[in-house]
């Protein structure tokens, strides 16, 4: 084990400082919230909804056919990395998903 | 053109008008009828959707354990291994806005386990293929009542406090307990009051808890009579302060948490018979059967002193869009022992021929010290540790869902240190150590539903009894210094939905 700490060490200064500059993740959860949230949400042009409103397999098949489409083609507005962490976002926190658990928390 | 032209002109007319009107009439009739159909199946659903009112999940768990042990002189034991099956049934109902449900029923066990039931009519093999009884165990279950005027919940139950953080990042799951696992890692009976700030206050789940368990006093004997033989009971009081951040900070949790028991009470018999005994008999090369406390001659005061409690946690999930998730969580610790020392007697179970009987053994206990040296203890923890997200999807798109995670922990505990830890996920209760801990381990996704892990504990303990409050015989002083180690290494399967 303590041989293996050191590698570790590096390991993590490694992609602390490669991260930054080469390839931080997209936040799904901040597009969903910013571009999703241009149109949708109370009195905007789309009705609100949340990532609980279908369960995973649902989310997974919305974007499997694209579904957006029929309404509003959005292929535009997002990058293929932006629509991932979204469904990733939605699938993650979908009906079904496992949700966190303490007290008084709903 | 004439009546009859007239009339024929009309008739067509009226033909080309009315054929698409008909059809129109039908098809809406068709439409109607189909919306009837749909709709009273429809109710159907809606019904059934209804009366379901709990969603119910599972887990299923395959783990194999490889331990070793060092004892003070590096010689090491040939080792062990154990393959053990975990299942939980997971329950959630919200069955009104106001009113939620989570309960886990759990069975735990080692692989066609010898100790129960009974040889040889009820073994593991067929425990539960014959008329046993009706034992089934309840891990947590409890119901959060919200309030529609105030921000307040309050919360009943066997309460959601182990699997404690930040056990989340090793489980690969969601937050699953309101506690840090260095102050409260177990299962556990109580009332809570949530005060919910973030309504107030624009900081993510800020909240602040007060909560109420109690240790009770074995009631084997009657549940209204005093009994003579058992703990009296503890009462224990918690309070916790717990915020999100907002912004780029949106994964990350801070608590506080402060835990007071006024009155720590003498250990139960069976602790006197299960642990004290064994080692007298094996000082006297006798049975661990051979001795057992005399509860008359024993005396077992109601309270050994205090204890007080406060952990701080900072976790940060995702760290600033690193797949980076780092934690760091102190604890610190105060056994305030009132000098009012117990003593378990031990006598011989069944006297052998030719000796007296009587009191065989005299076995002085307390907190910190077997003496209970009036004083306070302080001891403290420190844990931290990263889990590292390999995002494998920039590389290839396809391979996002076997994106593995690799993760180091370490914590040190110090001489009086007690992580209170016996229902941790890590057999070892590594939080309970005095002294260090390297804690390894790989998590291998295969699906969302099937995960791998493999790991590697290495404890390394610096004073004895680790895990107790108590102190017994020959520890007169405190812990005694020693130089043991234990390491664990180990594979997981886990699939769940």
């Amino acid at each position: 084990m303590k041989k293996l700490f050191p590698c570790f060490i590096v390991a993590l200064l490694f992609f602390l400082f490669y991260l930054p500059y080469g390839a931080v993740a997209v936040d799904g959860e901040d597009v969903f919230q910013n571009k999703c949230g241009k149109c949708h949400g109370d009195l905007k042009a789309a009705p609100d909804f949340s990532p609980a409103k279908y369960a995973s397999t649902q989310w997974e098949r919305f974007f499997s056919r694209d579904k957006h489409s029929r309404k509003k083609d959005i292929s535009g507005l997002f990058s293929k990395e932006e629509l991932r962490a979204v469904q990733d976002h939605l699938v993650l926190h979908a009906a079904d998903s496992d949700h966190p658990e303490s007290i008084g928390i709903r | 053109m004439n009546k009859i032209q007239h009339l024929f002109l009309f008739l067509i007319i009226s033909a080309i008008f009315l054929i698409p009107a008909q059809g129109s009439a039908f098809d809406l009739e068709l439409l109607e009828q189909d919306v009837e159909e749909l709709s009273a199946r429809l109710d159907e659903v809606e019904k059934q959707t209804l009366l379901d009112k709990i969603q119910i999940g599972a887990e299923v768990r395959a783990r194999s354990d490889w331990y070793r042990y060092l004892d003070h002189d590096n010689n090491i034991d040939d080792g062990t291994s154990v393959q053990s099956t975990r299942f939980r049934l997971n329950m959630k109902a919200e069955p009104t806005e106001n009113l939620r449900f989570h309960a886990r029923l759990t069975m735990f066990k080692n692989w066609i386990d010898n100790d129960a039931p009974g040889f040889p009519a009820r073994m593991d093999f067929n425990d539960s293929r014959v008329p046993s009884d009706s034992t089934l165990r309840v891990e947590r279950a409890y119901m959060d009542y919200f309030f529609d005027i105030l921000p307040i919940a309050v919360t009943i139950g066997r309460l959601p406090v182990s699997d404690g953080l930040p056990t989340d990042l090793k489980e690969n799951t969601p937050r699953k307990s309101v506690y840090p696992s260095m102050m409260y890692d177990l299962t556990a009976d109580g009332v809570a009051i949530s005060l919910l700030l973030e309504e107030y206050i624009p900081m993510p789940g800020m909240a602040i808890r007060g909560i109420y368990a109690n240790f009770t006093s074995d009631d084997d004997l009657s549940f209204f009579r005093d009994d003579t033989q058992a703990a009296k009971g503890m009462d224990v009081y918690v309070g916790q302060f717990e915020t999100g951040f907002p912004g780029i900070f949106k994964d990350t949790l801070f608590i506080f948490n402060y835990l007071e028991v006024p009155d720590i009470c003498s250990p139960d018999q069976t602790f006197a018979d299960n642990v004290i005994a064994p080692q007298i008999a094996a000082a006297a090369g006798a049975p661990a059967s051979m001795f057992i406390m005399d509860p008359n001659a024993s005396y077992l005061p109601d309270s050994l002193g205090s204890l007080s409690k406060y952990v701080l946690l900072l976790e940060s999930k995702n760290f600033l869009n690193t797949w980076l998730d780092l934690f760091v969580c102190y604890g610190n610790m105060r056994i305030q022992a009132n000098g009012n020392m117990g003593i378990w007697v031990e006598n011989f179970a069944t006297v052998p021929p030719n000796v007296p009987a009587g009191n065989q053994a005299m076995v002085p206990f307390g907190l910190g010290s077997s003496l209970n040296v009036k004083g306070t203890k302080k001891s403290e923890c420190i844990y931290y540790g990263a889990r590292l997200n390999i995002p494998l999807d920039k590389i290839n798109k396809k391979l996002a869902r076997y994106s593995p995670k690799i993760g180091y922990e370490y914590n040190k505990g110090s001489r009086y240190w007690v992580g209170t830890s016996w229902g941790a996920e890590d057999p070892l209760n590594k939080l309970n150590t005095r002294g260090h801990v390297h804690d390894f381990y790989y998590i291998q996704p295969i699906d969302k539903n099937f995960t791998i892990r493999v790991g590697h504990t290495e404890i390394d303990y610096d004073y004895a009894n680790s895990g107790s409050y108590y102190e017994a015989g020959t520890s007169l002083f405190g812990p005694a210094k020693i130089n043991t180690k234990v390491t664990n290494t180990y594979l997981l399967l886990d699939m769940k939905f």
